[in-house]
């Protein structure tokens, strides 16, 4: 019933279309990693100002859908931010870069809550304990508070990874050759939908395990430093 | 605590303006879309390939391209402006807007010229002209015939599109819309929806492609000529470019290319969805 032939002809724009999606993923993931530590500081500041700026940064990229924000940050940009249509893997720079900043942008708003919950988690004594020892706040908070934040993290933190990659197709709405976009032409040529979409399907698996097997093997090599040193 | 949350309140409000305001300005200078074509050397032209044989994806040569009807009269209007033809590919949805803010230069995607549009676009004159019909499932095929006879049937059709209107217009059926025609014929395989509304052209490949899985009903759908025309969009403002276009349909409508590009559309769409 179903036929995978045209993959024999169509097989390049899979590919593309999932080097695309692997690179905007990749960039996304980089942006919202530090989005979310600097919102983080930025809620753990004394400033008063920086704690509301970052809090209502966090509600409002959680409280819209990523496709709304995808649309104006492009739309922004592309008012503001002259970027060259260079083609990169079938699709203008002028496209790539903010999508991938819109999903970093999006992404970081979460990630910086994943963070928060990972310092909460760290019991103050030691916070306590780092300043009566001499160390300055912010020293305490980088070598001791936040290494072990960020590896309790990181289970939540390859959830939002993997989102991210999934959530990455919005960007079709502006004109980004990811894998969905590619699969839906497919479908489109074929006037036969489902088949190209098991393939995207089937793509997006393969990525999403990769990374899991990935952070699986980090989180291992993390605890191991702390294992040995009980 | 109020007086705290009035003041977040504010601030969201503050910037939603800032996002608005940053949106609204739109230039009205003349002819920036034709400058930009004759200066860049490329014609950037949006379109949703993903409607055959108006537009879709081929693979050349272990390569990506466009093809269809469209992309052919627009390759025809590149080459007579001495200037490289782009397609840029996106949801139908978004054409529009990429207009308005010239990322694209001209849009062609099987779009009639509707009032609507018209309000935040310009028109080329009409290149094509189609009907719609009704796809329904083989076992269906003599089941919807009059207005009447479609109550209580669902039926979708591509939201945004003209038959989107006219199939709230024309029929009594539950309308459901989505993004995609190909969702939409998926559907209506599952047993999901009761029909599509297609433009004929398309649901004739339909049939053509799957003579054992589709039909087109005999219901009429009566749409006004000017919801009919499809018809190349383009920015306002753009007298230069506006004038080269409906130069160029006339020339390809007189020498009888366009029907030509029709048939050699469909062939090739043909050719390699086989």
């Amino acid at each position: 019933m179903m036929e995978f032939d045209f993959l024999g002809k169509y097989w390049p724009m899979f590919l593309q279309g999932s080097e695309l999606t692997l690179v905007i993923s990749i960039i996304g993931v980089i942006i919202g990693f530090l989005i979310g530590l600097l919102l983080v500081l930025m809620r753990m500041s004394k400033l008063k100002v920086l704690n509301w700026i970052a809090t209502i940064y966090v509600s409002i990229v959680r409280g819209t859908p990523s496709m709304i924000q995808v649309l104006l940050v492009y739309y922004i940009l592309s008012k503001t931010l002259p970027i060259p249509d260079v083609q990169v893997l079938g699709s203008g720079l002028d496209r790539i870069i903010p999508g991938a900043l819109a999903l970093g942008l999006n992404s970081g708003a979460y990630t910086s809550e994943i963070f928060r919950s990972g310092i909460i988690s760290i019991p103050a004594g030691q916070t306590e304990a780092g300043l009566s020892l001499g160390m300055s706040r912010r020293d305490t908070l980088f070598e001791i508070v936040l290494p072990q934040a960020l590896r309790n993290t990181l289970p939540a933190m390859g959830n939002e990874f993997i989102t991210l990659i999934k959530e990455s197709s919005v960007l079709f709405y502006i004109g980004v050759q990811e894998v969905t976009a590619e699969a839906l032409g497919v479908g489109g040529t074929l006037y036969n939908f489902i088949p190209p979409l098991i393939v995207a399907a089937v793509i997006y698996f393969v990525i999403t395990q990769a990374l899991a097997l990935l952070l699986n093997w980090l989180e291992k090599r993390m605890s191991k430093k702390y294992v040995v040193s009980n | 605590m109020k007086f705290k949350l009035g003041k977040k309140l504010l601030a969201v409000g503050a910037v939603a303006l800032m996002v608005a305001g940053g949106l609204a300005g739109c230039g009205t200078k003349q002819n920036t879309a034709y400058n930009k074509i004759k200066s860049s050397k490329t014609l950037t032209l949006g379109t949703s390939a993903d409607f055959a044989p108006f537009e879709f994806p081929i693979v050349k040569n272990g390569k990506k391209t466009y093809n269809g009807f469209d992309i052919m009269v627009a390759n025809q209007i590149a080459k007579d402006m001495g200037v490289k033809l782009k397609v840029q590919n996106m949801q139908f949805s978004s054409l529009i807007g990429e207009l308005q803010n010239n990322k694209v230069q001209m849009v062609m995607a099987g779009m009639t010229a509707t009032k609507q549009r018209r309000k935040a676009v310009d028109f080329s004159k009409p290149y094509y002209t189609e009907s719609e019909s009704l796809l329904v499932k083989k076992s269906d095929a003599n089941k919807y015939t009059t207005k009447a006879s479609t109550k209580g049937a669902s039926f979708g059709a591509q939201q945004g599109s003209i038959q989107e209107n006219v199939a709230k217009q024309q029929t009594k059926a539950n309308i459901v819309t989505e993004g995609l025609v190909t969702s939409l014929t998926t559907e209506l395989k599952g047993g999901k929806l009761n029909g599509v509304v297609l433009a004929t052209k398309v649901a004739e490949e339909y049939v053509k492609k799957y003579p054992n899985e589709y039909a087109i009903a005999s219901l009429k759908l009566p749409v006004p000529k000017s919801e009919r025309e499809i018809c190349i969009a383009l920015p306002k403002n753009e007298p230069k470019l506006k004038k080269k276009v409906n130069q160029e349909i006339t020339k390809l409508q007189k020498n009888g290319q366009l029907d030509k590009m029709f048939q050699k559309a469909q062939q090739l769409q043909e050719q390699t969805s086989n």
